[in-house]
This record gives structure tokens, C-alpha cells and sequence, in this order.
């Protein structure tokens, strides 16, 4: 609910909207200032939304019309430019050239001019260039490089000549926007004050790419090649490395990188081992194989990441043998790269690194978990006979990972076992892959399972009814099939009632007949329930049990589910049962907490 | 998940001794590489942005062993008045959290070691600092960024990853060419649970996809209503360096720090806050990440009539892949004023997967126990954002939110934008990266920035 004022400011805002709907909003639009009748600029933004393309040239020349008058303010300037920004055409060049003779209206004159296109914005504003001076002009210098402009090249060599730093910068970032061969003449031709050296560098490398991409691909890679093999700049040097792959052509690429890999400046090599992934030269990958073992550790990551984005499977062997490496780096990226590269004959050896801890460990299992290959099934499979308990362990849980559902019956068989560690890992691995199919051997399996096990395959059990419907439906399906079930079975199955929380699982519990075993179930059951359903059953149970042990359980319920802030009743309600509780109770405990949660009722809202 | 240990000093000194000596790579090799004045396995980090976010994704950093923050940066020196009023944020109170961390760590009980700064340049100057958490405010994204790619830096950027179209594309091409690591902060690119419910639609878990339908938060604070006069610029706070490539306008608080979202000379409002999320899900879940819609249009939007916020109130808009899915994307106007939604919806034709901030749903609910078999697509396996960034900084690949990918959720954002403040259907080029015979949406890919800022 919105307060009274901002209601009256909403209401005020839409009137003063609307009077301007009503009237022309560009009447006062010359003497705009910051901060004041945003309704105005409202309203004419609407009509453009609302006009479309088609009353564009009107609202222009409304829009000139109120930039011309003489008390137009700076709010108005800026309004007026950030919307022809938009809907300008070339009819708005002349006026807002004129706005270029102060500094920071300059700025508000290129937002609308920037983005223009045609002939007679670049020409308008190359005249302005030469005219115009300080802050304005390097402005100008870089919007005429975000237009790519031409005509800036044959003006900059004054500019880079002229001893002004931040001309000269402006001047080097803007040619090597412009690009084309003759920025990039200039730019070589430069003498530029020693600072602005790496920046030339860098420009001479964008005005390559430009170069490129426009066609000129034998022209940037020369530049590229000159820049790589004697630039200063390390950036500017690792971009022409990036630009030599880019234009060089596949074949051509692999000598460049497999010598940059062992360039003596750790970045080169870093870079090349990252521009490896891209040509799909399939010598580039021997190469690289080639290399692997002789690099330093950190390169041979980069290396072994990029083996992995090729996806050539040549590299498998090299990179099988990279899991050991006595760094534990190289062998995590080893086993990542061994998800795309590797086949069935790396299962024994990631299952080895599996076992262990670390960040090895958990690349290694990742893999085996996704490892898309034949046999890779198979060879888990044939693990899983290992007297070894931690490579069964592994096989069991990645077999699990990968969804593969054929293993369900030997998991089964396993679940049987007599060994801890075999019946552990395949209750492990039946969680997520049994399910209703394997409703009746899980049963059976219940019937059978010692103490220790019986509440993991009561869970597994319950997982298996999944795709039974809801929660509570799944309950009472679950239920029924243990109808015929001996009473010790039926407890626990009884349990996974408050799991599902529903009501007709609360019904079943409240309604629980038959040894005092299963009523002891049901009532402790009804003390786990996660909603607040079960407050007034448990609220019953209080007052008729006999059994103090579920009069307690039953109370810290009641008092959990009521303090709950999800529990939807009034606190008068809430009070109310508790009153009717607590002379039940005779702990002081149990008194203490009701009516701590009972004050806490009647305490005022914050 | 992967924690890499090579011990770079050891690294270096066999490179250094081959190259013949360090001092023929100046300013630009990383400490991370040098192990210069850090312990061996260090990736030195400096915060460019010490805000509400920046704050948060500082803590995040400082839980990482094999990172140290030595410097960060912020136009403000210190205050309250971010989220709310009483959270102060500032270079001094982080440069205070980081030594504070950092002494709590120590046998000593003290440390000093994080220099804070006004002026991101000084950071980027640096040559001991390998990488820059850049969490500043949207208009600023692009120029730091593409300068701290040319100097060499890794680069953690916050979302939306541009302010415009060109200048995200202008980003892409500058980490591509330097070859630095960038992760967009898109974090959940690194929620397992994100990865996996769009795992579940890429493998066709519900059936044929045919929409996704995402839903953002309403504006979380409300601006000066009506008529409102500027300020004086607070004592310690550079308001010509936030202003920075913006144009200019007079200082009011209400411009600056947490609410600067809400104005469309620095941001696109929830649509890329909060939508640049969503759409980033959609992305992901659409097998679309490397491209983007084919045409968008306005169905609705609404827009304030008067006051300092000028973004779209109420966002309404529909878009279209080439593959026929549809997306469209609403503010939540049932949800609670103060709620950060960001969530996204995949509707197929046997079912339904939505995610994001407010939950993980499924239709049918078994949908959520299946199991991505080995045979199915994955999509990676980050599940720390930043730790897959330093992972990333060490092998020299692509993190789970690519400098590409980032763009290309940020352009839905912006087209989205575009199309509703001009009020129309527009056909978009993804390849291109221009609208189809639309001059004035054109003209809003870009904007001038004021001098002397560039890219």
C-alpha cells in the first residue's frame, strides 16, 4: 500500500502528464531546468512511442525550434540532443553543430551526432575538428573514430605531432579505430612521445584488426607479424599473436604457436597455449602432444585445457599420461580434458585418481561420471568385483552418476550382500536410479536389512515412488503395498509418512491401529510432521497419552510447528491451544517453553 | 571445484632464468606469473568499485586462499546512504575489511598491504596486479574493462556487461585479442542447480521447448517524486570521475550509488538488473548464448511521467529465436516492492522447469531427482563463481560467463529497451548485431561518450 504522499506525488505527476498531453509540451521546453518538469519530457517522449517513425521529422523540428530560442538552458540542450540522439536526421546537423563552441555542450552536441549516419555529419564534423580546440576537439578526434571516419587521417599528424599528450592519445586511439591502411600508416610514420609508445602499439594492432575484417586479411597479418616479432608493448604483441592465428590460416598457424609456447615471456606462452584451441589444424594437435612434456607445469594446464577444446582424440594418450605428473594442477586438468578426449581404456586409471581426495580426485570422478564413450559402462561394471571396497565405491556411484539403469539389478545384488562396504555402495547407488520397477526387491530388501540399514532403504524405497504423484499420494501407494507386510515392516514404512506431510498420510498416521510398536511409530511419526497440520492432532495426543515420552515429543512439536513462520494461525489461536496444552504438562521444561512461545504471541508486531 | 597448486615462483624462476633475466618484460607481467611481492601461488587482485556489490563480491574474493586483494578503488571515499542508509561502503571501510581479514589470518594480528585509490588508472598502472574486479556502475563498464584488457589484466566484470550494444561488442573484441581471462558476474552460470535445470531442458527432459516466460522485480526504491533540486557533491565523493563518459547533469544523492540503475544516462533500470539474470537462464537453457533473439517488441511497458528515474517502470516485452521459442519478460508487479526477482520460466510440451532467485519448480516434480547421464549434454561444472574465475586465470580459458556470453545476454537487455522505448516490434540481426531497417534503434546502440573518455 502505497503512503498518502506518494499517492498525492503519483497523482499531481499524472495531472501535470496529462495537462501536458492536453497542451504542447514543448511551449516551455527552452527554459527546462535540471530536476523540473519531467512531464514535459514525458510527454514528448510518449508521442515518439506513440508516433512512431512517422511523426519523428515533426517532434525534431519542434525540438530545433525550442533549442534555437535564446533562454534554451542546459537541460534543455541536453533533453533536445539525447533525443535527436534518437530520432535525428540530417536536418539537425547545422544546429547542433553550433553547439560545439562551448566545451560541455560539445559533448551533448556529439551524443546526437555520433551515431548519424551519411556524408554530411562526417563533413560537418571534420570542419568542426579544425575549428574547434582543448577538450572539444579531442571529443571530436573520438567521435570521428567511433564513425570511422576517413577524413580524420589526413588531419592527425599534426595532432600527433603537436606535443599535447592528450591530443596525441586521442589521436592514437582514434586512428586505430578508423583503421584502413592509411591510419595505419600514420600510426607507424608517428612520432609519438615515449608514454603514448605501447598505446601507438596497441592502436596499430586495432587498426590491423580493422584491416582484417575489412577484406585486408595479407595486409593486418604483415602487421601482425612485424608487431609480434618486435613490438615492445606485451599486450599489443600477444593481440598480434591472437591476430597472426586469426589471418593467417589454419596450416600456417601451427609453426607461429608451437614456437610461442616456449617463448621466454610466460604471458606469450600462456597466450599461444590459449589460441591453440582454435585452428583445426590436425598437426597442431601433434604438435602440441609433442610439446606437453617438456613445458613448464603452469603452461602444460593451458595446454592441456586447450587439447580438451579441440577435441582431437589423438592428444588421448598424452594426455592420459599427464595424470602422472607429480603436479597436482596438471593432473586435475588432465583428467577434465580426458571428459572430451578419453574412451574406455582411462576408466582404470581416473578411477585410481578417484579414489584419492582433492581437486584431482573430484575432476577425475567428474569425468568418469560423463565420460561418453563404448564400454565405459563396462569397464565400471567389471569394478565393481574388486576386492578393493573404494574402487567399488567409485565404480558403484559413477555408474550411478551416468544413469545407467542396467546396473539396478546387480546394485541389488549387492545390496544383499554381507560385506558392509558392497552393501553401502550400492545403497548409494540405488538412491536416484531405482524406481517403481524395483518397488518389490527394495521391499524385499527392507525385510531383510539389519538394523543399521533399514532407514537408508526405507529412503531408498521412497525414492523409488517418485514418479507416483504427489507426496502424499506416493504415501498412500506406498502404504497400501505394505498392507500385507509384517507389523515390524509396516513401522518403518510408517516413518516415511512425515516425509510426505500430506493429509492423507496424517490421516493414516492418526488413524494407526494394530501392536503398540506401530502406535509408538505413529506418534512419533506425527511429532516429526513438517506443516501445521498436525497441531491439533498432536494437540489430542497430548491430552489422551499415557505415555509421558510422547507427551513431551508431542509438546516440543507443537511448540516448533506454532513458532514456525510459516504456521498460518492468528496468535490468538496459537495462544489458545497452548493454553489448553500446558496444564498437561508437568516438567518445568515443557511449561518454560510454552509460555515463552506463548509470550512471544502476545508481544506486539514489530 | 578444482583448487590448482603450481608453485609459479618455482614456474618463473626456470622461464626467468631461460629469458635471461626479468627485466626484459616491464610493466605488465602479472604477479601472478612474477610472484612478485606475493607468496608464489597468489593471483593479485584489485576492487575497482567498492559499493553495495562490490562489498559482496569483495567477502566473496577474500574466502579465496589463493587470491589477495592489495588494492581497491572508489570515487567515494567513504559513506553511508547504498542500499540503505546505514550501509557504508567506500575505498577506506574496504581497504579496512581487507587489512581486517587479512590480520585475522596472521600469527601477528596486523596487516597492512591493501592500498585504496580514487582513480581506476592507477590501479591498472600497477604491474604487480594480474587481475581487476570491476564493479562500478554500468556506464563505466565498458572503458575499464577494454583498459584493463590492454594492459593485460583478468578481468571479473559485474552484470549487464556493457551499457550499449557496440560497446559490449567493442569488450568481446578486446579481451579476445589480448588474450585476458573474463568472467561476467552472471553467478548463476555457477549455481548447480541453474546448470542443472537447463541441462534438463537442453536434453529435452520437457518435451520440445516452445516458451520461457522470465519476471523481474518491480523498482526497488523510489526516486525524488516530481520536482527535485540538486545538491551539493558530498565532501570526499569525485562526482566528475562517476559521472565520467555520461553527460552531464547536476549532482543529487539519488543519482549516485545504489539507486544510479534507475536512470537511463548509466543504466537500463531492472531490466538489466535484474532481467540480465533471467535472460542469461533463457540464454543458457535455449542453446542461445552465443546468439540472441530475431526480433523483440514492446507489449506494454510503462514509463514514469515525471521525476529524477527515468527507465521503464513496467516492463513488458516479447521476443522471438530463430528456433520459434519465445521469450517475454514482465515486472512482478504482485511480488513484494522490496524483492530482487530473477527468474525464468522454460515451458515445453511436456512440461515445465522454472528457476531463479525465488526457487527451483518443476512440472512433472520427479523432473527434479532425474538423473544427466553420460550420454546427455553438460554444461560444465562451476560451482563458485569466483573460484572458476582464478581456475580460469590458471589454465587461460574460457570461465563459466565468457566475456560472449556476457554480451550476449546484456544485448537482450538493451534491445529489449530499445523496443519499448520506441513502442514497436523490431527485427533484430544477431549476426550483424544491427536492427533491420531501423534507423532510430540503430542509433541506439551507441552513445557518445564525453570527452575525454573513449574506448
Amino acid at each position: 500500500m502505497k503512503n498518502p504522499i506518494s499517492l498525492c506525488a503519483s497523482l499531481i505527476a499524472l495531472l501535470v502528464c496529462f495537462s501536458y498531453a492536453q497542451s504542447d509540451p514543448y511551449t516551455d521546453l527552452s527554459s527546462l531546468e535540471s530536476g523540473k518538469d519531467g512531464a514535459a519530457r514525458a510527454a514528448i517522449e510518449k508521442q515518439i512511442r506513440e508516433g512512431g517513425p512517422a511523426a519523428y521529422a515533426q517532434v525534431e523540428a519542434k525540438l530545433l525550434a525550442a533549442l534555437a530560442r535564446p533562454n534554451a538552458t542546459p537541460a534543455c540542450r541536453k533533453f533536445v540532443c539525447d533525443t535527436l540522439r534518437i530520432i535525428g536526421s540530417e536536418a539537425c546537423i547545422k544546429p547542433i553543430i553550433a553547439l560545439l563552441g562551448d566545451e560541455k555542450e560539445a559533448d551533448l552536441a556529439r551524443l546526437a551526432l555520433e551515431s548519424l549516419p551519411g556524408n554530411a555529419a562526417d563533413e560537418a564534423l571534420i570542419h568542426a575538428v579544425q575549428t574547434s580546440a582543448g577538450r572539444t576537439r579531442i571529443g571530436l578526434i573520438q567521435t570521428l573514430g567511433a564513425r570511422r571516419s576517413g577524413g580524420l587521417v589526413a588531419l592527425s599528424k599534426d595532432w600527433l605531432n603537436s606535443g599535447d599528450a592528450e591530443l596525441a592519445r586521442a589521436t592514437v586511439l582514434a586512428l586505430g579505430r578508423v583503421g584502413g591502411a592509411n591510419a595505419i600508416a600514420v600510426l607507424k610514420s608517428a612520432q609519438v612521445p615515449p608514454p603514448l609508445a605501447a598505446l601507438r602499439e596497441g592502436a596499430l594492432v586495432d587498426a590491423a584488426y580493422s584491416l582484417a575484417h575489412a577484406g585486408g586479411k595479407a595486409e593486418a597479418s604483415a602487421i601482425f607479424e612485424e608487431q609480434f616479432r618486435s613490438g615492445q608493448s606485451l599486450p599489443a604483441v600477444i593481440a598480434s599473436l591472437n591476430g597472426l592465428v586469426d589471418t593467417r590460416g589454419d596450416n600456417n598457424a601451427t609453426p607461429l604457436l608451437l614456437a610461442a609456447l616456449k617463448d621466454s615471456r610466460p604471458l606469450v606462452a600462456f597466450a599461444a597455449a590459449r589460441a591453440s584451441a582454435r585452428p583445426k589444424d590436425a598437426k597442431l594437435t601433434q604438435g602440441l602432444v609433442g610439446a606437453l612434456p617438456s613445458l613448464p607445469p603452469a603452461i602444460q594446464v593451458a595446454v592441456l585445457r586447450a587439447l580438451s577444446a579441440r577435441g582431437d582424440k589423438i592428444a588421448s594418450p598424452a594426455v592420459k599420461a599427464s595424470l602422472k605428473s607429480p603436479e597436482d594442477a596438471v593432473k586435475t586438468e588432465a583428467a577434465l580434458a580426458l571428459e572430451k578426449l578419453g574412451d574406455a581404456t582411462v576408466v582404470n586409471d581416473l578411477a585410481a585418481l578417484a579414489i584419492g581426495t582433492g581437486p584431482a580426485a573430484a575432476a577425475a570422478q567428474q569425468t568418469l561420471s560423463r565420460l561418453n564413450a563404448p564400454g565405459v559402462n563396462e569397464a565400471l561394471v567389471a569394478m565393481l568385483d574388486s576386492s578393493d571396497a573404494a574402487t567399488v565405491r567409485v565404480a558403484a556411484v559413477t555408474l550411478r552418476a551416468r544413469g545407467d539403469f542396467s546396473a539396478i539389478p546387480r546394485f541389488l545384488q549387492m545390496a544383499s550382500s554381507d560385506k558392509d562396504s558392497t552393501r553401502a555402495a550400492a545403497i548409494e547407488a540405488l538412491d536416484g536410479l531405482a524406481g517403481t520397477e524395483e518397488m518389490p526387491a527394495l521391499m524385499a530388501l527392507l525385510r531383510k536389512a539389519s538394523a543399521n540399514d533399514q532407514e537408508k532403504v526405507a529412503s531408498l524405497l521412497w525414492k523409488s515412488t517418485r514418479s507416483l504423484g504427489s507426496d502424499d499420494e506416493r504415501f498412500v501407494k506406498l502404504w497400501a503395498t505394505a498392507s500385507a507386510e509384517a507389523e515390524a515392516l509396516k513401522v518403518v514404512i510408517l516413518k516415511l509418512a512425515s516425509v510426505a506431510g500430506g493429509p492423507s498420510a496424517l490421516e493414516t498416521i492418526k488413524f494407526a491401529s494394530g501392536s503398540e510398536a506401530l502406535k509408538d511409530a505413529a506418534a512419533r511419526t506425527l511429532c516429526q510432521w513438517p506443516n501445521e497440520s498436525a497441531v491439533t492432532p498432536l494437540a489430542d495426543l497430548i491430552q489422551k497419552t499415557a505415555n509421558p515420552t510422547h507427551r513431551i515429543l508431542a509438546t516440543r512439536a507443537v511448540v516448533r510447528l506454532l513458532t514456525d513462520r510459516k504456521c498460518s494461525w492468528l496468535a490468538s489461536k496459537k495462544i489458545e491451544t497452548l493454553e489448553q496444552i500446558l496444564p498437561k504438562m508437568e516438567r518445568d521444561e515443557e511449561k518454560k517453553m510454552i509460555n515463552g512461545a506463548m509470550a512471544k504471541f502476545r508481544a506486539p508486531a514489530k | 571445484m578444482k583448487s590448482q597448486s603450481i608453485n609459479r615462483r618455482k614456474f618463473l624462476s626456470a622461464s626467468l632464468s631461460a629469458a635471461g633475466g626479468a627485466v626484459a618484460f616491464p610493466q605488465i607481467i602479472p604477479a601472478s606469473v612474477l610472484g612478485a611481492n606475493a607468496p608464489s601461488n597468489r593471483i593479485n587482485l584489485a576492487m575497482i568499485g567498492t559499493g553495495n556489490q562490490g562489498f559482496q563480491d569483495m567477502r566473496a574474493f577474500l574466502t579465496e586462499p589463493d587470491a589477495q586483494i592489495v588494492a581497491v578503488c572508489d570515487v567515494n571515499r567513504g559513506s553511508g546512504g547504498y542500499r540503505n542508509a546505514d550501509q557504508i561502503c567506500g575505498r577506506e571501510p574496504a581497504k579496512q575489511l581487507v587489512e581486517k581479514t587479512y590480520a585475522s589470518r596472521r600469527s601477528a594480528g596486523t596487516f597492512r598491504g591493501c592500498d585504496a585509490y580514487a582513480d581506476f588508472r592507477e590501479v591498472l598502472a600497477r604491474p604487480d596486479i594480474d587481475a581487476v574486479v570491476i564493479v562500478v556502475p554500468d556506464h563505466w563498464h565498458a572503458i575499464i574493462t577494454i583498459l584493463a584488457a590492454r594492459a593485460g589484466k583478468d578481468i571479473y566484470c559485474e552484470k549487464p556487461l556493457s551499457y550499449t550494444i557496440l560497446e559490449g561488442r567493442a569488450m568481446v573484441e578486446a579481451v579476445r585479442q589480448s588474450g585476458v581471462v573474463l568472467q561476467t558476474g552472471s553467478h548463476q552460470r555457477s549455481n548447480p542447480r541453474t546448470r542443472f535445470g537447463c541441462e534438463l531442458v537442453r536434453n529435452g527432459r520437457i518435451g520440445q521447448l516452445q516458451r520461457i516466460e522470465t519476471r523481474i522485480g518491480t523498482w526497488n526504491r523510489q526516486g525524488p517524486p516530481g520536482d527535485w533540486s540538486p545538491m551539493p557533491v558530498p565532501d570526499g565523493f569525485d562526482y566528475d570521475m562517476w559521472i565520467g563518459p555520461a553527460p552531464w547533469e547536476p549532482y543529487h544523492k539519488d543519482r549516485c550509488l545504489y539507486t544510479f540503475r534507475f536512470m537511463r544516462d548509466y543504466s537500463g533500470g531492472q531490466v538489466t538488473n535484474l532481467g540480465a539474470h533471467s535472460f542469461d537462464m533463457a540464454q543458457w537453457g535455449n542453446n542461445t548464448e552465443l546468439t540472441g533473439p530475431i526480433e523483440v517488441e514492446d507489449t506494454g511497458s510503462e514509463w514514469p511521467s515525471a521525476g529524477l528515474f527515468n527507465v521503464a517502470k513496467v516492463v513488458k516485452f516479447r521476443a522471438r529465436y530463430a528456433n520459434g521459442v519465445e521469450l517475454t519478460c514482465r515486472t512482478d508487479l504482485e511480488a513484494e516492492p522490496d524483492r530482487t526477482i530473477a527468474q525464468c520460466k522454460f515451458i515445453g510440451s511436456e512440461g515445465w522447469i522454472e528457476m531463479g532467485s525465488e526457487g527451483f519448480f518443476t512440472y512433472p516434480e520427479s523432473l527434479k531427482t532425474s538423473i544427466v547421464g553420460a550420454n546427455e549434454i553438460h554444461l560444465g561444472s562451476s560451482t563458485n563463481h569466483m573460484r572458476d574465475f582464478l581456475d580460469a586465470i590458471r589454465a587461460r580459458s574460457e570461465p563459466a560467463a565468457s566475456v560472449e556470453i556476457g554480451h550476449r545476454s546484456a544485448t537482450i537487455c538493451h534491445i529489449a529497451n530499445i523496443a519499448m522505448r520506441l513502442g514497436r516490434k523490431l527485427c533484430w540481426d544477431p549476426v550483424a548485431e544491427r536492427f533491420a531497417g531501423d534507423d532510430a534503434a540503430n542509433h541506439m546502440l551507441t552513445r557518445a561518450y564525453r570527452a575525454p573518455w573513449t574506448v
